[in-house]
């Protein structure tokens, strides 16, 4: 089927629907109205000025993800340098690398790491467990409330809301 | 060398490689986490709020404010130390028009709603700019350049036990002068940046762009979506 438009001066849109032709408006068909031409560019420039900021933007994100695994990558690259000239000062040729290595032995720097690492590692997982449960709670409350929506009925099972044992259940009777 | 002296070398180097695991990759993806839940939950308080008739969906704010938590949401990965810093200089050579602020088009859509809703809006718009600003800046760089050096001032001249007189001292002085701080605990820390137009007016920034970001974003997966419909 063949559209043709058309639009005279009152305004009215003509559309010639095969053999017929019907006689519409802007309104009638739920199209917005129509604009000016200065109305549109000043609409484009904004869109410009927008996409182009967001493309500017686009730009900065891939720079900083570059940089950002430089750095990540980077700094194993480094130990992995700082570990082949440990065993170069094995071999007693880098006499430098094997003072450093001998300070940061003497300052028990093996025992500060392994302390950091392990409070580190404690602290990550107490700190995902947290976030877990907060995140049990709101799915929780949403499931509760949607269940609520379909069975007002519908009574509380007294589970605790972030998933952990509830206070009461831990007592034994 | 002796073999003892190796294996501590070894140990030093796996507990670096360690560390550096669990900074670079574990805690820099729960902070993303963190935030994103963070958000989640504003979100999910903004449409109870609608859904109960304190606002409307329909209502313009509304759909700024959840555009915004969308973008921010979305590309919260992106939100380190470097990126809102340079965001921040692109955002001043780009000639930006007024009307795509995300401050003129805020204000624009409040126009006709009553005190309240104003009120929960700007909250709203509070808590959100309070979340992203303390994950910027509690991101690893600024904690380990700015952060831990006044604490380990403060502990060197102050000791642990002015250290911890100190704090309590602040959270005492913090419940006295903001005495609504239990219910709305973001309102103490967000009027403490008021008296810094240049962090607030930066934060506009940054909402302009993750608006702009989850409009083109929701538009270009539209699109897409449209286009592979057609395709197949």
């Amino acid at each position: 089927m063949v559209y043709i438009i058309c639009k005279d001066s009152a305004g009215n849109i003509w559309l010639l629907l095969g053999n017929s032709v019907v006689k519409t408006s802007f309104a009638a068909l739920k199209m917005p109205p129509e604009r000016s031409r200065n109305q549109l560019e000043a609409d484009l420039a904004i869109t410009k000025a927008e996409l182009n900021f967001v493309r500017r933007s686009q730009a900065i994100a891939s720079f900083t993800s570059i940089f950002l695994a430089f750095i990540r990558y980077g700094a194993f690259c480094v130990l992995g340098y700082f570990a082949t000239k440990c065993v170069s000062a094995m071999a007693g040729r880098t006499t430098y690398a094997n003072m450093a290595m001998t300070f940061l032995v003497k300052m028990k720097a093996d025992k500060w790491i392994a302390y950091t690492l392990g409070g580190g590692g404690m602290l990550y997982g107490w700190s995902e467990r947290r976030l877990r449960q907060r995140n049990i709670k709101r799915f929780g409350q949403a499931a509760a409330d949607m269940e609520k929506v379909i069975d007002p009925q519908r009574s509380s099972s007294h589970l605790s809301t972030d998933g952990t044992t509830h206070p009461l259940d831990r007592q034994v009777i | 060398m002796s073999n003892e002296m190796l294996l501590k070398y070894l140990q030093i180097f796996i507990g670096l490689a360690g560390l550096l695991y669990l900074w670079q990759w574990r805690f820099k993806a729960y902070r993303i986490d963190l935030l994103r839940e963070n958000l989640f939950e504003l979100r999910k308080e903004i449409f109870e709020a609608a859904r109960t008739g304190k606002i409307g969906f329909e209502m313009p704010t509304y759909r700024i404010i959840t555009n915004t938590l969308n973008g921010f949401i979305r590309f919260g990965h992106r939100l380190t130390f470097l990126q809102v810093l340079l965001t921040i200089i692109v955002f001043k050579k780009t000639n930006i028009p007024d009307k795509l602020k995300f401050n003129s088009r805020y204000h624009k859509s409040l126009h006709g709603l009553n005190k309240e809703q104003m009120q929960l809006f700007n909250d709203y718009k509070q808590r959100m700019n309070l979340i992203v600003l303390t994950h910027v800046m509690g991101s690893p760089f600024i904690f380990i350049t700015c952060v831990l050096p006044i604490i380990c001032l403060v502990l060197l001249i102050k000791g642990y036990k002015g250290c911890a007189l100190i704090l309590k001292g602040a959270v005492k002085f913090r419940k006295r002068s903001h005495p609504y701080s239990i219910h709305r605990p973001w309102q103490s820390g967000y009027e403490a940046l008021q008296g810094n137009t240049i962090i607030v007016y930066k934060l506009n920034e940054l909402d302009t762009a993750a608006y702009a970001h989850s409009v083109f974003c929701n538009a270009h997966f539209m699109q897409s979506k449209e286009n592979l419909a057609i395709s197949a």
